[in-house]
């Protein structure tokens, strides 16, 4: 547990001062969330609230409902974005040659994959918590209630994205083509995860895919607790954000494992 | 001990075709190489660009996988077992990557510490005292992209120190430094075999560099060891000869060229100056010097001046690589 | 300058075909799709096919399939031009070869014209893949003008090669991609107005948005290619949009030489 907290402890550290030490970064990391935060709000402007119809109506009923869906869909793209950033980031480890300096310590594999996304993550925990602040003030605060469900919203997040990031940055170190798989990972993703569209409106398979990413049932869980009061309401989303977490930590450990050997293999550790 | 048997790396490379396909042809990089490296020596990685010597490093270090043959670092198999290894050994090249730019000197190493297991408090503690033996004390808490090339190198060194390695891989290590550097950093290796008991292998292309540390040296050629052993007796293996150089006075030149020819020597050349004769001639490496001056006391000459010139490191690896080629 | 333009297509292609096979046009291609169809489905399956008047208004027809797409591949286009310009100087800088382009005589033009062009051959292929699943999902995409389109594009061409020289320079000044690349494309993608029309901004950012060449462009693009609107109906327009597109060129261009001087001067790059 120790050296587990080190490595967490010394990724913050260096991912800090190699990438977000530069106050404009800071400034970038306010700025384009409230940018996406406009393109999913106006982007259902052309519509009309309240003619909806099919599964998803609860979310678009009046403009409280849309504005909560929307919000939360933002927060939900923002932990996500994160994630495969925080991978696409440990590529440049591959061109630095730092990728060979940190395969060459006996450093343990999931720890280290852990510990980038978790580092990454907790450098916009400030982000973060205004996000979830606005929300809770948003959907009516209704005393400590509100409170506790924006907490567990946060858990549901933090659980879905380190266990999502550890996944992201194994497949990440598999393929020299990081452009292809960002963008695979980027919209696809978070098309199937419901940010922009309620996952219980997309046909069958897409739904299946979508109950696959940790972030889906999370986002649904956040947003049923905004919506309805209650973010643990159907189990159902409770058990497929565990197994979805487990699963995508396991196979992102093996990933590693297996890229790592493949790199040996191939003698691709610094090429990029 | 470090004990490398029958490595063998190949890789497969694709070759373009404008438009067309792609070839893929396979290249053996490493052809069935032994060594071995003791606690307390500097072993050399000697040969020509492409000769193999940044693939078996990178091999003795687990970054890169043998096709075949095995590789056994004090008891543990190295190949199956990469994981094992790695606490006991770190690699240093030349060049500027494995460093974090925008991360201080010290910050490089605290990192690295880290992740090598030791804490906090350790790590910065370790991270000082590096940087002081590689003289970055005053730039430990400047960013990396603001180093000279000779201290992020300096830098790269005290990383490669971080984990205290039993043994340590040196690829190039004084690459394009400045001497007064090089010579700080061939100093501080020759303590770190010598005082600290640690097994080296190094790389480099500077001759007199392998000459002054190393004990032993491999020479390698197209993936295979051509020749190994001391510096003295790749000098005896290669046939390169020594170069003798005399000034004579009282002697007679026409007595002279009898007299040296009986010794067997090679492309004698006598010239006179002002009273004096020189002599210039070659002579394998086990030649008895005491020969010499017997032929000279025999002609009743005076020595004035008596010099010779070994053949040079990079004679002797030109020779013997010239011979396989 | 030809032959720079030449080579510098040449170079790219050659270095995505070894090591970024798909990536170029893949990416690009499902950053566009993903959005038409989660617009398709919302359309389609949550709001019974319809629209609000607001739409109707504020566009001027009721095509939103039709104005989706079309923005979408605009996006795709200027983002894979702004991207590929905007970051071919400091990429060049981190492989340490800036100091030795900088060096050679190359026209600087030349050199960032090949990478426009390049990207522009580039999404041709996902460009019409993006339409044909448009046209695939039921959207109404017959060009009315065609004319008026061409001349569009020549203008989008103009408008975001000058747009992509003011972010290489940007880029370049600053030594930071992160901030440009991801807040930059953003707010484009919001105020060009790729998703929605601009008139659904509030007032004071809507002035911000009719300032880009991007977002006049696109309104021209949709007027001609959706309802048959050409310079001739729109004489204004063009001719502002057509000025806006060249001030951003000269502005790219004189920024470009200002921040190489900067560069060349500065030692520690």
């Amino acid at each position: 547990m120790t050296v587990f907290l080190r490595i967490i402890s010394a990724e913050m550290t260096k991912q800090q001062r190699q990438l977000f030490a530069d106050k404009r970064v800071f400034f970038s990391l306010l700025l384009w969330p409230l940018l996406l935060l406009m393109s999913s709000y106006y982007m259902f402007k052309p519509f009309s609230l309240g003619a909806t119809t099919g599964t998803g109506k609860v979310f678009f009923a009046d403009q409280h409902a849309l504005t909560v869906f929307v919000l939360t869909g933002q927060l939900g793209y923002t932990f996500m974005y994160a994630m495969t950033e925080s991978a696409w980031r440990l590529t440049w480890e591959r061109w630095m040659g730092t990728l060979e300096a940190i395969i060459l310590t006996p450093v343990s594999r999931l720890a280290f994959l852990v510990g980038e996304s978790l580092a990454f993550l907790l450098q916009g925990v400030w982000m973060y918590t205004v996000m979830f602040s606005v929300l809770v003030l948003f959907s009516g605060y209704q005393g400590l209630e509100t409170v506790y469900i924006g907490l567990a919203g946060l858990g549901f997040m933090v659980l879905a994205s380190i266990s999502w990031g550890t996944l992201m940055n194994s497949l990440f170190l598999l393929s020299r083509d990081v452009g292809l798989m960002f963008q695979l990972f980027q919209d696809p993703v978070n098309f199937f995860a419901g940010i922009q569209v309620p996952v219980t409106v997309l046909p069958l398979l897409a739904r299946a895919i979508g109950i696959a990413i940790p972030l889906t049932s999370a986002l649904q869980m956040v947003r049923l607790g905004f919506v309805t009061g209650n973010p643990f309401a159907a189990t159902t989303w409770i058990i497929s954000l565990l197994l979805s977490s487990v699963a995508a930590i396991t196979v992102g450990w093996r990933i590693m494992a297996w890229a790592e050997d493949r790199a040996r293999t191939d003698g691709t550790l610094s090429f990029y | 001990m470090i004990e490398a048997t029958q490595l063998v790396r190949r890789f497969v490379v694709k070759k373009s075709r404008q438009f067309r396909s792609v070839v893929q042809e396979e290249i053996t990089a490493v052809d069935g190489v032994n060594l071995n490296i003791e606690r307390g020596e500097i072993v050399a990685l000697l040969g020509m660009n492409g000769a193999g010597k940044t693939t078996t490093i990178k091999m003795l270090s687990t970054l890169l996988k043998p096709t075949s043959g095995t590789i056994a670092m004090d008891g543990i198999d190295v190949v199956s077992q990469p994981s094992l290894a790695r606490p006991l050994i770190n690699m240093v090249a030349g060049g500027e990557k494995m460093l974090y730019w925008r991360l201080t000197g010290k910050e490089n190493l605290v990192y690295f510490a880290r992740l090598y297991g030791y804490g906090g408090h350790e790590a910065a503690q370790r991270a000082i005292k590096l940087l002081g033996m590689v003289g970055l004390s005053e730039a430990a808490d400047l960013a990396v992209e603001r180093y000279s090339k000779g201290m992020k190198q300096r830098l790269q060194v005290a990383r490669g120190l971080i984990n205290d390695p039993r043994y340590l891989f040196l690829d190039e290590p004084t690459l394009g430094l400045d001497a007064p550097i090089a010579r700080e950093i061939r100093n501080l290796v020759r303590e770190l075999a010598r005082e600290h008991n640690r097994g080296i292998l190094l790389t480099s292309h500077y001759m007199a560099e392998v000459e002054e540390l190393s004990d032993r040296i491999y020479l390698l050629h197209r993936g295979r060891i051509i020749q190994q052993g001391k510096p003295e007796q790749l000098r005896v293996l290669s046939g390169e000869q020594v170069k003798y150089n005399l000034t004579l006075s009282g002697v007679n030149a026409a007595n002279l060229d009898n007299c040296f020819r009986d010794l067997g020597v090679n492309g004698l050349k006598v010239t006179q100056a002002e009273g004096t004769t020189h002599v210039e001639f070659n002579a394998p490496q086990e030649f008895p010097q005491e020969h010499i001056f017997r032929a000279v006391t025999a002609l009743d000459a005076d020595i004035v001046d008596f010099r010779t010139l070994e053949p040079s490191l990079e004679d002797v690896v030109v020779a013997l690589v010239g011979e396989t080629a | 300058m030809w032959s720079t333009i030449l080579s510098v297509i040449w170079q790219r292609f050659n270095v995505s075909r070894r090591a970024y096979p798909w990536s170029e046009i893949g990416g690009n291609l499902l950053a566009a799709v993903v959005p038409f169809l989660a617009g398709w489905i919302l359309l389609r399956f949550v709001f019974g096919g319809r629209v609000d008047n607001s739409f109707t208004q504020e566009s001027g027809g009721t095509n939103y399939l039709g104005f989706l797409a079309i923005g979408l591949a605009t996006y795709m286009n200027m983002t894979g031009v702004l991207l590929a310009v905007g970051r071919s100087l400091i990429t060049e800088q981190r492989e340490g070869t800036l100091d030795a382009l900088f060096l050679t005589p190359v026209s600087r033009i030349g050199y960032t014209l090949g990478y426009t062009f390049y990207q522009l051959l580039l999404q041709v292929p996902p460009t019409i893949a993006l339409f044909v699943i448009a046209w695939l999902s039921g959207a109404q995409i017959q060009v009315l003008a065609p004319g008026a389109v061409l001349v569009n594009l020549v203008m989008a061409v103009i408008g975001f090669y000058g747009m992509s020289l003011v972010l290489a320079s940007v880029m370049l000044a600053i030594r930071e991609t992160f901030i440009t690349q991801n807040t930059l494309t953003t707010a484009l993608y919001v105020f060009s107005g790729i998703l929605f029309p601009v008139g659904y901004l509030p007032k004071p950012l809507r002035f911000l948005s009719e300032g880009l060449p991007s977002t006049r462009i696109l309104h021209l693009l949709r007027n001609a290619w959706l309802y048959g609107l050409g310079p001739r109906d729109l004489p204004a327009d063009y001719a502002l949009t057509a000025m806006v597109a060249l001030g951003f060129l000269l502005l790219g261009i004189w920024l470009l030489r200002h921040v190489e001087r900067l560069a060349l001067a500065d030692m520690t790059w």
